[in-house]
This record gives structure tokens, C-alpha cells and sequence, in this order.
């Protein structure tokens, strides 16, 4: 009796391990997409996943030396696009590594929340891979292009994305899982990273693009889409997608430069400190903003003396108002050419004044967003000027040189 | 019980039939004057010089002494002989046991009864360094074969008059002589009479080590030691001073110490040797180690096959990389690399130590490198297997070393069936099992299940060792304190 009761435990232990169960994957029957593209022709999805894991080079098993392979696959849905690159992928393709999606500018402008719903159901996803918008290129010419730098192009995406929007704020690395919470939360409009190509693709998906040191095809970040609700409406120029990540609170660092006299002055901006208040007086809107931050001098290509502290004041002034009026701007901006608030804004109110908000919801961005007042305030701390006290030359030939 | 015959001779042929003739009984018959006197001795187990130049001399000067009258020798000899150990005993079966245990008998015509004089040869070796428990502080004297020696080993250390040592023997052929050991101040005096009677109760033909008396003093099924055993009488002393029970066994060097804890197992006694701050880092290391050998196998059976998801993109790819056209499963993977490990570990304790090189060469080069690289394996899984191994070997104890390696089998069949969900159902038996264990009364997973927060002091981590001041208060309730000390600054 125990006999049989220790073969039956054996043999079924053992049938469990060698087959299959339930979300059981051996590594090497997976093909590990760490790249996804979406662009569309007349009524059709094109997708292209890339594959990161596609061939072993001789017998190396370098991370560095994996070789990436792009599918690509047509269907009615991105379902049935996947479905599609199955039937030429030997292996199954599997998400849950996925790192970026590229999405097709004219897909943003009419209908991202079509293609939104897969990402988001698929348990296999892990929702924190970054959303990019494919600008003057297709989404799939992104996937394509070999880097440099890093191992596979996705990967390359995502590292810029990540390290530009912590230290300059120019791009954003909103993660799927935040992307689609601003398009669902009321009073809030998404924005999303854009990238471009220069070159050629043909040059781009070589191996020779990445031999040579000055490779002819590269890809770069660019400023910020602006959408309302799910429809991408334009791009907002590079200061104003520095400022728009500022007060968004999406960026640790930044970059601002004033012109002083004959001067070029550039400041490292960090520890901003943002506080957004929203007040209702007589049911007029109003938002007061307050912006702190340290600056540090950065550079200067002129001959001023800095230890004066008159100047430094002037300089520190000059900077605040500078900063001052690029939010301004950069909210009119949104507030009349867009008309979008992505700034979050309505949001504020919905929370603190719900009823007001509930009378205005379905003309929030259109109407009731411009006419909020802004009252902004600034104030910079310049804390050091580097590693220099004085400007060079000062520094070189004493104080009394002018 | 058989008496010992007046007749020499028949003496002579009674012993020598008892033991089938055996080729070491030497017998002597010395004839003066009206006297005839017998020695008898075994010559595997006894000294030749001593029993020429000794006491046969001294035999003889006693009988040339002319004061001695006819009726009196017995007794003038057992007054008179150069010897510390002597006895009078009666029956053949004290005669027999005297005897193996390297005795002479001197016997007299005319006399139903025998002389016994030590005349024990050494057949031990001596006192040698320890090699199955070193470090690197400490003294380096082990015990040895000789069960006195080891007693010796142990006063030398603690000469208080509490240091209790009660003797029984085991075993109906071996007659093997146990002591236990204990201070009796300290120790607790029901778990001391337990042991003792569960020894008693011990019916069996021999006892060759220490480790077969194991069994019998551990009735709970389980792969996790209870018991710990070592050859180092530093550690024998500590563990007394703490109010345990040591066992010594004849003719082994290992002593058991009881009651033994998974805490044990963490500690090394050499560790108050040593400035508690790095202690407490290399107890971090054998902790640490407890979980890696257990987990990480498990672990990445588990995150490759059913939650990739778990690990960042550049790790996946790059063992999804390596792993590409392994030809097995990864838990078939890692069962093979760690089998194959095992049989190396078994073939190194079985081999002299000169094949150690042979044996390092196949398996370090032959088996890994060409494993690898002829794709039978993949290098993250050679990495995962070795991690889990060495982790393995922190331990000193080997029990702890096997008990370990049922366990990561037992947390791997789990991972390869369910997953994470899996290690996880593996890691509550674990505990549900540890939790269950006690030793003589005292819970296993002591003092942290039950939890006594003063112990803490020198559980996971040491204290500083002059703020130690109690025993701990599972092992003794009695004379508590151990260290009289106020911080001088």
C-alpha cells in the first residue's frame, strides 16, 4: 500500500514536471517582445513587434550580443495583428518585458482609445513600459533603427526617455499605467513624448549604421504632444514642454537661460518645490501657483563680476521673472491654442469644488479652462556658481580687469 | 553467574574455551616454593612491559618475602602490589570484561577468586588538532578514541566539583561505556534523568559511535538535527557552562550535545571568541546563506518558467539569451547540475584526500565548462546551482548540510509545479514542520517561536558579550547568572 501510494506521488510529481501547466513557459520558447509599433493604412492595424531575444550569435550568450528581429503583422485589431506575426513567429510572443510603444501620429490624433484596451486587459503586461509618439515616420521605422549605445532600439528608447525627463524635462517618461489614468481622470489631459527620426531607415536597420562612428541615421527625442481627452491636437515647443513637465511635476532637474546686458547666462534649476491651490471667489476660477526652486550657475561667456551682490540679485530677479513669464506663456498657450488642460487644473476644482466642476464638466477644456486666472508666483534660490567663484578671466588676471 | 574455580589450570581452560581459544590469551603459571600463582592477560589489549617488568617482579619479590605466610598471599598480594588499580572479583564474567579491558588476573592456587591489576596498553592516538571543525581562534585540541582522555580534556577546562560525570553502559556485546556530562548546578535535573533513562532502555548489540545513539534519542520524524555533535572540548565546556547535557561515548571522538536547536546550527561556539561586531556579520552570512540555499533554486525555477515578470528586461533577456537551445527543462536543468553536484561533494568525503585534485579537475572544468559550452546547460544555471551549493556548506554541521539539501528538492519539485504560489506552499510547510519539532521539551524554533525577547540577545545577532549576563532561560532556571560585570570606564 505505501509502495503504491509512493509510486503514485512519484509519477505524478514527475508528470507535472515534465509537462506543461497552467502559465508554464520555458524561456527559450519564448520570443520576448521588448519593442511594440502601431500605425494603421486605410483600415487596417500594422503592428511590428521587436524581438529581442531572436538568435544566438555562435556561442556567445552576451546580453550584449542578443540580436533583435522586427515582425510585422496587418489585422482589423491589434488582436488579430498578433495573431498574424504567430503564424511567422517560431516562438510564442510573449509582452510582459515590453519596454516601449511606439504609436503612429495619425492613430494619436483620431482614435488612440481604440487601440488602448489590449495593453491594459492582457494580464501578461506589465503596464509600466513608456508610450511614445512616432512624429513624421512611421511607428515601425522607430522599432527598426539600430543603436549605438545600447543593446536593442527599445531599450535605447526607453533609457533616453527615462534619463531626459529627469535631468532636462524636455520629454517625459509617463509609464502606460499613468498615461491611461490621465486620460480616464476628469479635469486632467495627457501628454505624451515624441520621437523622430533623422536619415533614412534603410541606413538605419543595418548592422553598418552601428560600425560606423557617426552613425547616418539616429534617433531623437522630441518636444511634448498635447492631447484633449483622446485626440492628440499638436506639439508645444521645447521650452514649453520643459515648463510643462516642470509644473507637472514630472522632472528633477532642468535647465533655463537668461540674457543679462551683454550676457549669456544658462541656470541649472533643481529641488523645485510646486504647489498648485485652486480658489473659487464669486464662482470666478482661480489658480495660484507658486513655483521654488534652486539654481546654479551653469555657464557664462562673458566677463561679469559675480561677486557683486547687487548683480547677483539682478541676475536672480532676472531669472524669476524669466521663469515667471514662461509659465504664463506656456499655460495661455494651452489655456487658448489648445485648449486642453493638461496641467491637471480641473482637476483641483473637481476635488475641492465638486459642484461647480459638475455644472461645467463637458465644456471644461473648450470654455471654462481659459477663463481661469493664473496667479503665479516665483522664487529662486542662486545657491552656487559652480566650481568657478568668479568668471574666468576674473578669476585668471585678479578682480581689477574689466 | 559462573564462580571462579580454586584449580588454576581448569581457570586456564575455562577462559580459553569461553573466547573459542583465541590466539591473544596468555596464560603464565609460576611455581615457588608451595605456591603456584596464574597470571592471565590478553595480549592485544595489554602492555607487555608492564606486566614483566612490574608486576611480575613484584609477584615475585612478595613471594620470596618469607614474613608472608602460606594463607595470607592472596591478601599480601593484593596489598603489596606496585599497581593504582587493582580489584578482587569472583565470577568469570568480571574476569572476561577485566580482561578486554586490559587487566591481569593474578590468580592463586587454593583460591576461588581473582586479582585484577591494570595493565592497559594505549591503543589510542593521541591528542590531535580537529579536522572536521576548525577556526582560526580558539584551542586546537580535540577529543579522541580514548573515553578517560576525552573526560580529562573536559576537567582540564571546568574544575568545579558540579561537573558531574554519570557513567552506564550500552550495549550487550560491545559493552560500550557512556558518561554524561553535566554541571549539576545548572543543568536540568528531569531532562538529565530523561536522557538517562531513555539510555537505559537501549537494548541493543552494539554501539560503534555516538551517532548511533541518535535514533534513540529522538522519536520525532524529521531530516532537521537534533542533535549536535563535536570534537572540539572548547565547545563541549561552553555548552555546559550554558546548562546542556553532553554525551560521551567510548571509542568515538564525537560528543553529543543536547538539548540542540535550529539556533545551534546559526551559532558556532567559536563565535564568543571573537568581538561581537564581526560575529554578527558572519552570522548574517550563515542566515543569509540558510535562505539561499533553500530559496534560490526554487526561486529562479519558478520566475523563468511562470513569473517572468518579476525580473528586470535586461536580466530576462540576457538568461533567455543563455538559455537558448538548452535542450531540457530548467527544472530538469537544475535538478541534473545539482545531482551532479552532490556526486562530487560524496565522492570527495569517500576518496583519499590525494584524488581530491582528479576529482576538482572533472568537475570544475570537464563537467562545468563543458556543460556550457556544449549547450547542455546554460551558464545562469551553472551560476544558480554553485551560489546554492556553497551557501549549502556554511554550515559546520553536516546533518544541517543534508538536512538542507532534502529541503531545496523538496521547495524545487513545488516551484516547478506551481510557481511562485508554489515556493511559497513550500515555505509555510517549512515552517509549519520547524514549528512542530521539540527536543526534550524545548521547541525547536526556540527563542523566537516561543519569542523571548531576552534571549534576543544572542540570537540572530550577538550582543555585546559583556551585556550578556544570564544563561538562557530555556535551558536553566536554576543559578541564572553567568557574568558578574559592571562597564568600568
Amino acid at each position: 500500500m505505501k509502495k503504491k501510494l509512493f509510486l503514485f506521488l512519484f509519477i505524478s510529481i514527475f508528470s507535472l514536471l515534465l509537462t506543461g501547466c497552467y502559465n508554464y513557459h520555458e524561456l527559450e520558447n519564448l520570443a520576448i517582445v521588448t519593442g511594440l509599433s502601431i500605425d494603421k493604412n486605410e483600415n487596417q492595424y500594422i503592428i511590428g513587434v521587436l524581438i529581442a531575444n531572436s538568435k544566438k550569435q555562435e556561442a556567445s550568450s552576451k546580453e550584449g550580443q542578443s540580436q533583435t528581429i522586427v515582425y510585422e503583422g496587418k489585422g482589423n485589431s491589434i488582436m488579430e495583428a498578433f495573431y498574424n506575426i504567430d503564424l511567422e513567429s517560431p516562438k510564442q510572443l510573449y509582452i510582459g518585458h515590453l519596454a516601449v510603444v511606439v504609436i503612429d501620429e495619425n492613430i494619436a490624433k483620431k482614435e488612440i482609445e481604440k487601440i488602448s484596451d489590449i495593453l491594459i486587459r492582457s494580464p501578461e503586461s506589465r503596464k509600466n513600459f513608456y508610450v511614445v509618439i512616432a512624429r513624421d515616420t512611421k511607428a515601425k521605422d522607430i522599432l527598426k533603427i539600430t543603436s549605438p549605445l545600447e543593446s536593442y532600439p527599445s531599450q535605447s528608447v526607453s533609457m533616453n526617455l527615462k534619463n531626459n525627463s529627469t535631468y532636462q524635462g524636455i520629454s517625459t517618461d509617463l509609464t502606460y499605467s499613468e498615461f491611461i489614468a490621465s486620460m480616464l481622470t476628469p479635469g486632467i489631459n495627457p501628454t505624451l513624448p515624441t520621437i523622430k527620426m533623422t536619415g533614412s531607415v534603410k541606413e538605419g536597420e543595418k548592422q553598418q549604421n552601428l560600425e560606423s562612428t557617426d552613425p547616418k541615421t539616429k534617433l531623437k527625442l522630441d518636444t511634448l504632444a498635447i492631447f484633449r481627452n483622446t485626440n492628440l491636437l499638436g506639439y508645444v515647443s521645447e521650452d514649453e514642454s520643459r515648463m510643462i513637465n516642470i509644473l507637472n511635476r514630472r522632472t528633477s532637474y532642468s535647465l533655463e537661460s537668461i540674457q543679462y546686458k551683454d550676457n549669456r547666462i544658462v541656470f541649472h534649476l533643481s529641488n523645485f518645490n510646486i504647489k498648485r491651490k485652486a480658489t473659487l471667489k464669486d464662482n470666478k476660477p482661480m489658480m495660484n501657483i507658486s513655483l521654488q526652486a534652486t539654481a546654479a550657475i551653469n555657464e557664462i561667456n562673458s566677463n561679469m563680476n559675480l561677486s557683486d551682490p547687487k548683480i547677483i540679485t539682478e541676475i536672480n530677479q532676472l531669472l524669476e521673472e524669466r521663469i515667471k513669464k514662461q509659465i504664463l506663456h506656456t499655460i495661455h498657450v494651452t489655456q487658448n491654442e489648445f485648449k486642453s488642460d493638461i496641467f491637471g487644473f480641473g482637476n483641483l476644482f473637481y476635488q475641492k469644488y465638486p459642484k461647480y466642476y459638475s455644472n461645467i464638466e463637458l465644456h471644461w477644456d473648450e470654455e471654462e479652462y481659459s477663463k481661469i486666472k493664473m496667479n503665479v508666483k516665483v522664487h529662486i534660490d542662486l545657491e552656487t556658481k559652480g566650481s568657478l567663484e568668479q568668471t574666468i578671466r576674473r578669476e585668471m588676471y585678479g578682480k581689477t580687469t574689466k | 553467574m559462573k564462580k571462579i574455580e580454586k584449580s588454576i589450570d581448569q581457570v586456564f581452560t575455562t577462559i580459553q574455551k569461553m573466547n573459542g581459544k583465541s590466539s591473544d590469551i596468555k596464560t603464565r603459571k609460576i611455581v615457588q616454593n608451595q605456591w603456584q600463582i596464574g597470571i592471565l592477560f590478553l595480549q592485544s589489549v595489554s602492555s607487555d612491559d608492564k606486566i614483566s617488568d612490574i608486576l611480575i617482579h613484584s609477584i615475585m619479590e612478595i613471594m620470596e618475602d618469607h614474613t608472608v605466610s602460606e594463607k595470607q598471599l592472596f591478601q599480601g598480594l593484593y596489598n603489596h602490589l606496585y599497581n593504582g588499580t587493582i580489584k578482587e572479583i569472583t565470577t568469570y564474567q568480571d574476569l572476561f570484561y577485566h580482561l578486554v579491558n586490559g587487566f591481569t588476573a593474578i590468580l592463586v592456587e587454593g583460591e576461588n577468586k581473582a586479582i585484577v591489576v591494570e595493565t592497559k596498553s594505549t591503543l589510542d592516538r593521541g591528542i590531535q588538532e580537529s579536522n572536521t571543525e576548525t577556526s582560526l581562534r580558539g584551542p586546537k585540541d580535540s577529543f579522541t578514541e580514548n573515553i578517560v582522555v576525552n573526560q580529562g580534556l573536559i576537567r582540564k577546562r571546568i574544575k568545579d566539583p558540579n561537573l558531574y560525570f554519570e557513567e552506564l553502559f550500552v550495549g550487550r556485546r560491545t559493552k560500550t561505556k557512556i558518561n554524561l556530562a553535566y554541571l549539576s548546578d545548572v543543568a536540568d535535573q528531569k531532562r538529565v534523568e530523561k536522557i538517562k533513562k531513555r539510555l537505559q532502555e537501549i537494548d541493543i548489540d552494539g554501539i560503534l559511535d555516538s551517532g548511533n545513539l541518535r535514533s534513540f534519542l529522538n522519536s520525532q520524524k524529521s531530516v532537521f538535527p537534533k542533535i549536535m555533535s563535536t570534537e572540539r572540548p572548547d565547545f563541549v565546556c561552553g555548552f555546559l557552562l550554558e546548562g546542556k547535557i553532553a554525551i560521551l561515548v567510548e571509542n568515538t571522538p564525537f560528543v553529543l550535545i543536547f538539548p540542540t536547536l535550529l539556533i545551534d546550527f546559526i551559532h558556532t561556539p567559536g563565535d564568543y571568541y571573537q568581538k561581537s561586531y564581526n560575529v554578527n556579520f558572519s552570522r548574517f552570512l550563515r542566515i543569509f546563506g540558510f535562505f539561499i540555499t533553500l530559496l534560490v533554486p526554487a526561486a529562479y525555477i519558478a520566475i523563468m518558467t511562470y513569473n517572468p515578470e518579476m525580473i528586470p528586461d535586461k536580466l530576462f533577456i540576457s538568461v533567455a539569451v543563455q538559455r537558448e537551445g538548452v535542450p531540457f527543462p530548467t527544472a530538469i536543468e537544475i535538478l541534473m547540475l545539482g545531482i551532479t553536484f552532490e556526486l562530487l561533494r560524496e565522492c570527495d568525503l569517500r576518496m583519499p584526500s590525494k584524488m581530491g585534485t582528479a576529482i576538482s579537475v572533472v568537475g570544475g572544468l570537464v563537467l562545468g565548462d563543458a556543460a556550457v559550452n556544449a549547450g547542455i546547460v546554460s551558464p545562469f544555471a551553472v551560476i544558480i546551482v554553485a551560489i546554492t551549493s556553497i551557501a549549502g556548506l556554511l554550515f559546520s554541521d553536516i546533518d544541517m548540510v543534508n538536512a538542507l539539501r532534502w529541503w531545496r528538492l523538496i521547495f524545487i519539485l513545488f516551484a516547478s509545479m506551481c510557481g511562485m504560489i508554489g515556493v511559497v506552499i513550500a515555505s509555510i510547510l517549512l515552517i509549519t514542520h520547524l514549528s512542530t519539532l521539540e527536543t526534550f521539551g524545548i521547541p525547536y524554533l526556540t527563542p523566537f517561536a516561543p519569542f523571548y525577547f531576552k534571549e534576543q540577545s544572542d540570537a540572530l545577532f550577538l550582543k555585546i558579550k559583556t551585556k550578556i549576563k544570564d544563561r538562557p532561560r530555556y535551558l536553566s532556571y536554576k543559578n541564572k547568572r553567568r557574568l558578574n560585570w559592571e562597564v568600568k570606564k
